[in-house]
């Protein structure tokens, strides 16, 4: 075998020969340059501030007239029963869904792991949802981590953050190392969040604040959680350098599709829920087909058409048209979670998939009520 | 002029520039966005507790300019490739040397060249590690990472390096020979 020219060695010693690139400008220049721009920063943080303001306003009120989904599978059931009774939905075929197709399948043939906790294998352990942003910080994802039963809920949270190996999994660092997160003792619903002082999301830019308060949010909701009150150490709030001091967070409900997501070929596959919410299951299941925003893939491949979605009693039937093509692969059984996870945001208890010319796909039998699952992603893949 | 902007100039300013320079590839955009550290390190310096060096919190929050950086950037291609209706590997970067490695020999060039390959964790190591000369665990603090996360990083960029560095070289765009190490 050929012997590569370059060493490590022979890379350091080049790199260290790199020249300094100095900047031109005078120093009065950059200051001058400086004060104009923090002195138009001070007039539009107070123009956003009044309207992030009125925006906090118009959520509380749509978050209190809404209802977690969970909780209320009746009122939902008779929504989903006027819009969707019998739909026949056209999914349109996307270049896309092949391409997440090939690398998918490429991948893990032999093995099909489940990217679903369900409520069998919490017979002796309890699960830990985290949501961790992506790379390139453009979306949470919800993974979950197995904790030992029997011990307090926040000791389970600290067990679990760490367990939670962000780069290892195509995910981005742990964001909650040195935070702690806990219910609260006096108020059911509220979550308290305590950041250390000079944490790294306190100051990086206006995207990793996002992604900060985004994790939180994931986290807090698969907790079953409403609301959050940050603390910084001891004290109230935290100060976040392009949003401003941030002492709560509430916690919406939402209704979304779930995707497949997978950095590369070397790192797990993760079913990802969708930034946008659907008013529909049926639209979300459009959406799971379709999806071409960066960093998803479709979680359901262009050869498989949805026929009919039809709610029933608390459940939802969704029956494949007779010329899809439903095989044994990993995309396939994934597609069916994606399916699941999605009835589950949705408010229904479980999905039975019917049609396909199909009996059973991996662990999921056609035709049989399937309860929806209890979360998404377990880490690590056993 | 602000006395904190004054003393971190003198004692910084290069290297915040030489680093956002080698992260980013641009002197324009090197200029912008040192302008944006000055401004997020005014806003806190007041809550820099000395816990971290000055140098590496100072190049920590650079670190996060230059990611949002590439975040906005990276938008901005998907807009104009979908705009375009090309694909993604017609976009690419197409920019001239910069005048300062230009004149320098040829490995200088083509490693130049080479990192702009890396992915940003790796080039962000790199350039901290070898042309910055910090220590691991000064990398590490300035990046938030652990040290052996950054021992990992900085083995897959070398790797990634040479390989870049074997293609490039197999392309035929440049007539290299081995860096003597005598």
């Amino acid at each position: 075998m050929k012997q590569s020219r370059w060493s490590e060695q022979c890379l350091q010693h080049v790199l260290q020969q790199m020249p300094l690139i100095q900047d031109r400008r005078s120093k009065e220049e950059i200051y001058s340059q400086v004060s104009s721009a923090r002195k138009r920063e001070r007039r539009k943080v107070w123009i956003i501030s009044s309207m992030a303001s009125i925006a906090a306003a118009f959520l509380f009120v749509i978050i209190s007239l809404s209802n977690m989904p969970a909780l209320q599978p009746k009122r939902e059931h008779v929504i989903k029963k006027k819009n969707e009774a019998i739909a026949i939905i056209p999914l349109r075929a996307q270049d896309h869904s092949q391409e997440s197709q090939a690398i998918i399948q490429a991948d893990q043939r032999d093995v099909v792991q489940s990217r679903l906790v369900t409520k069998e294998e919490l017979h002796d352990q309890d699960v830990v949802v985290f949501g961790i942003p992506d790379v390139n910080g453009q979306t949470v994802i919800p993974v979950s981590v197995f904790v030992a039963k029997g011990e307090q809920l926040s000791q389970q949270i600290e067990n679990a953050q760490s367990q939670v190996m962000g780069e290892e999994w195509g995910l981005s660092d742990n964001l909650f190392d040195r935070i702690t997160i806990s219910p609260s003792h006096n108020q059911k619903g509220l979550w308290v969040v305590r950041v250390p002082k000079a944490h790294s999301a306190l100051s990086g830019g206006s995207a990793s604040e996002v992604m900060f308060l985004s994790s939180i949010e994931e986290t807090v909701r698969w907790m079953g959680g409403t609301s959050v009150q940050f603390f910084t150490e001891n004290q109230k709030g935290i100060d976040l350098p392009n949003t401003g001091h941030v002492e709560w967070l509430k916690i919406p409900q939402k209704k979304r599709a779930y995707y497949f997501y997978q950095l590369d070929r070397s790192h797990p596959l993760f079913l990802a829920p969708s930034p946008k919410e659907f008013s529909t299951f049926q639209a979300a299941l459009e959406h799971m087909k379709t999806a071409s925003d960066d960093p998803f893939r479709p979680s359901i491949p262009k050869q498989v058409n949805i026929a009919m979605v039809q709610p029933q009693q608390g459940g939802v039937v969704v029956q494949f048209t007779s010329d899809s093509r439903l095989d044994e692969s990993p995309a396939i059984q994934w597609m069916l979670e994606a399916i699941l996870l999605t009835a589950k945001e949705f408010g229904f208890q479980f999905v039975t998939f019917t049609g396909g010319n199909v009996s059973r796909i991996g662990p999921y039998a056609f035709d049989e009520k399937i309860a929806v699952p209890v979360a998404p992603n377990p880490m690590p893949i056993k | 002029m602000d006395s904190v902007f004054e003393e971190l100039y003198e004692k910084y300013h290069q290297d915040l520039f030489n680093f956002l320079f080698y992260m980013v590839r641009s002197r324009e955009q090197a200029e912008d966005l040192v302008q944006e550290v000055y401004i997020k390190v005014l806003r806190s310096y007041e809550r820099f507790e000395g816990k971290s060096s000055e140098k590496t919190w100072l190049l920590s929050i650079a670190r996060h300019v230059a990611i949002d950086f590439f975040r906005k950037q990276k938008s901005w291609r998907r807009k104009i490739i979908k705009k375009l209706d090309w694909t993604a590997g017609q976009v690419r970067d197409t920019q001239p040397l910069p005048e300062e490695i230009a004149i320098q020999k040829e490995e200088i060039q083509l490693m130049y060249r080479c990192l702009g390959r890396c992915t940003i964790d790796q080039r962000l190591v790199i350039v901290l590690r070898f042309i910055q000369a910090l220590s691991i665990a000064e990398t590490a603090e300035a990046l938030g990472w652990t040290e052996s996360k950054v021992k990992t990083t900085q083995h897959r960029a070398l790797k990634a390096l040479r390989q870049h560095m074997e293609e490039e070289a197999a392309k035929g765009g440049m007539q290299l020979e081995t860096v003597s190490m005598e």
